[in-house]
């Protein structure tokens, strides 16, 4: 049987030119922390638990006129990964700064990495990497 | 030994036919023989007679000729075995000899100035010399039978000594190794074919032997590797989290209330990291001390008592069907630890309620496609089923149907390994009724 994962949503509120970032993680209590620290950050945050949600999530947000900065996203979620998700934006066209996050790290996953022009970036992961990875992503 | 057996049939009709062959043909040869002698011998005395039967006509007129030639004849037939007749009626000048019912017959006329003046017929009985070839033939035909006996058995006997005893045995070896039966004897030697033929199976043999163990061992090694990847992948988010929430704390992200819950998902994270570790752990010294047995009824029951309170509360009844007196080869907190792993998976399965059976029996089951004796223990559920696509890695590491963070999915990895170090085997029987593990471990006597 499986659980439902919860439904992803848009966090902060905030003014439109607060930059937006979309994270994807199937682990509830990491994605929570990410968002909480990247919000600190001055971030608007929007989360997806996998990979189908992640796509769904990111054509929303373009159809309602959304700048995205930057998508960060788990590699291995259940059903479709991502690098799967990340291969679909790209043949939809969608061109967004992409940094991937990974346990496992063999050459296979980071020639994938590099085909789509993302980040990746190991776990165990310390935030300030990632606030370092995040910042040179959206900021360059 | 059928081969030995069609051989020897085979060699038996030809020497039959060759020997048969021979014989006749010396037959008909013999009876030839035989006729020309006589020929010989009647053309000879014949002559001769032609010579003085001619004389005395020149010296006498017909009536005293005639007289004088019957006694001349008489005289021969009372000499020789064959009669000698006048036949002064027989006026045709060519020489015959011919068989006539049984006798060999020799008409040689007698010229006296050119004129014929009867015939002197010689007969001679055939029947000695038939007897004389019958006897023969029969002693022929009786040495045939004799011969192609002794060569029929001696084939049978040869074929079996040489052939069939040999062959058995190495039908008794390919039949071993089919079994996976790996640990053969070297061959006896032989200088032939089926020398030749044992040698190359067991050579075959200890080849297969050598890439079944490279086989296990590389095996061994994917299972290793993929547990290190699935150990980084397990550790490496709590890790993160852990790392993340204390980052904020110290850097004073967090204060009060918000730094106290980044402790206790702090808290949350490393006591689940533990339990990955002790697993880990548990999947990596799981040999029992060797030797030991159990009883399979003992440890089902407490499994069920153990499993009590969290079947009732999922609305699962428990049952156990038990076999008296058997006895499994494997230690008591092994089975235990399979047992309980595969019913905490059961009841689980069922979170709408359901029953759990652990059924204890002998049983004949099938190992690989070879059926072998064992002591079955079947633990069943009447949940859904599981999904097709994880029925084929079932046992691998970190394999589970369960969401992620819910379980770490090497229970029935340990399982699997505890049961194979038993030297037993697993089988699993699923549908949309329910699913059956079944464990098969040796019987200890």
């Amino acid at each position: 049987m499986t659980q439902q994962y919860p439904a992803c949503r848009l966090d902060s509120p905030a003014s439109n030119d607060t930059p937006l970032v979309v994270i994807a993680e199937d682990n509830a209590e990491l994605r929570g922390l990410l968002a909480v620290a990247l919000e600190r950050d001055g971030f608007r945050v929007a989360q997806a638990a996998t990979g189908e949600r992640l796509v769904a999530l990111v054509e929303e947000l373009i159809r309602a006129g959304e700048v995205l900065r930057l998508v960060v996203t788990d590699v291995r979620m259940p059903i479709v990964g991502g690098l799967g998700a990340a291969r679909a934006l790209h043949q939809a066209g969608h061109r967004v700064p992409l940094i991937l996050m990974t346990a496992f790290s063999d050459a296979w996953t980071r020639a994938r990495a590099a085909e789509l022009g993302a980040v990746l970036l190991d776990k165990p992961l310390t935030l300030d990497t990632l606030r370092r990875a995040v910042r040179r992503a959206v900021g360059g | 030994m059928k081969v030995v057996a069609k051989y020897s049939l085979v060699l038996g009709c030809t020497l039959a036919a060759v020997l048969a062959t021979f014989g006749f043909v010396r037959f008909r040869h013999e009876r030839r023989e035989l006729e020309t002698d006589m020929r010989r011998d009647h053309t000879t005395i014949l002559r001769v007679l032609q010579t003085s039967v001619g004389e005395l006509w020149l010296d006498s007129a017909p009536p005293r000729a005639t007289a004088e030639t019957v006694a001349l004849l008489q005289r021969s037939t009372l000499v020789a075995s064959t009669s000698f007749e006048w036949h002064p009626e027989l006026q045709s000048s060519a020489e015959s000899q011919q068989v006539v019912e049984g006798y060999f017959v020799s008409t040689f006329p007698v010229a006296v100035h050119d004129q014929i003046v009867g015939s002197i017929v010689a007969r001679e009985s055939l029947a000695t010399v038939d007897e004389q070839l019958r006897s023969h033939a029969w002693l022929d035909f009786a040495g045939i039978v004799v011969i192609v006996l002794l060569c029929l058995i001696t084939a049978r006997l040869m074929g079996g000594w040489l052939v069939g005893r040999p062959v058995e045995q190495l039908v008794e070896q390919a039949r071993r190794i089919g079994r996976r039966d790996l640990d053969l004897a070297a061959p006896p030697p032989r200088n032939d074919e089926l020398g030749d033929l044992a040698t190359e199976l067991h050579t075959a043999a200890q080849s297969l032997a050598d890439s079944l163990d490279q086989v296990r061992h590389a095996d061994r090694l994917a299972t290793v590797g993929k547990l290190a990847a699935g150990i980084a992948h397990e550790l490496g988010t709590p890790l993160s989290i852990v790392g993340g929430h204390a980052q904020m704390i110290a850097g004073s992200e967090v204060t009060g209330d918000a730094a106290l819950a980044s402790a206790r998902a702090i808290d949350a994270e490393a006591t689940r990291m533990s339990k990955i570790v002790r697993q880990l752990l548990d999947f990596a010294r799981r040999k029992g001390p060797e030797g030991s047995s159990c009883d399979p009824n003992e440890v089902a029951r407490r499994c069920t008592s153990l499993l009590g309170v969290m079947a009732e509360r999922a609305h699962v009844t428990c049952e156990v069907r038990e076999a008296p007196t058997a006895r499994a080869l494997i230690d008591e907190d092994s089975l235990q630890q399979v047992v309980t792993n595969l019913a905490v998976n059961a009841i689980q399965s069922m979170p709408d309620g359901g029953s759990l059976a652990i059924a204890i029996s002998r049983a004949r089951a099938s190992r690989d496609g070879v059926a072998e004796p064992c002591i079955q223990i079947d633990v069943s559920d009447t949940g859904t089923g599981l999904p097709p696509e994880i029925e084929a890695h079932l046992f691998e590491p970190f394999v589970t149907t369960k969401a992620p963070g819910d379980g770490t999915g090497l229970g029935l990895a340990v399982v699997h390994g505890i049961v194979v170090d038993h030297r037993g085997w697993i089988t699993v029987a699923t549908g949309s009724t329910g699913t059956t593990f079944s464990i098969h471990l040796q019987e200890a006597t």
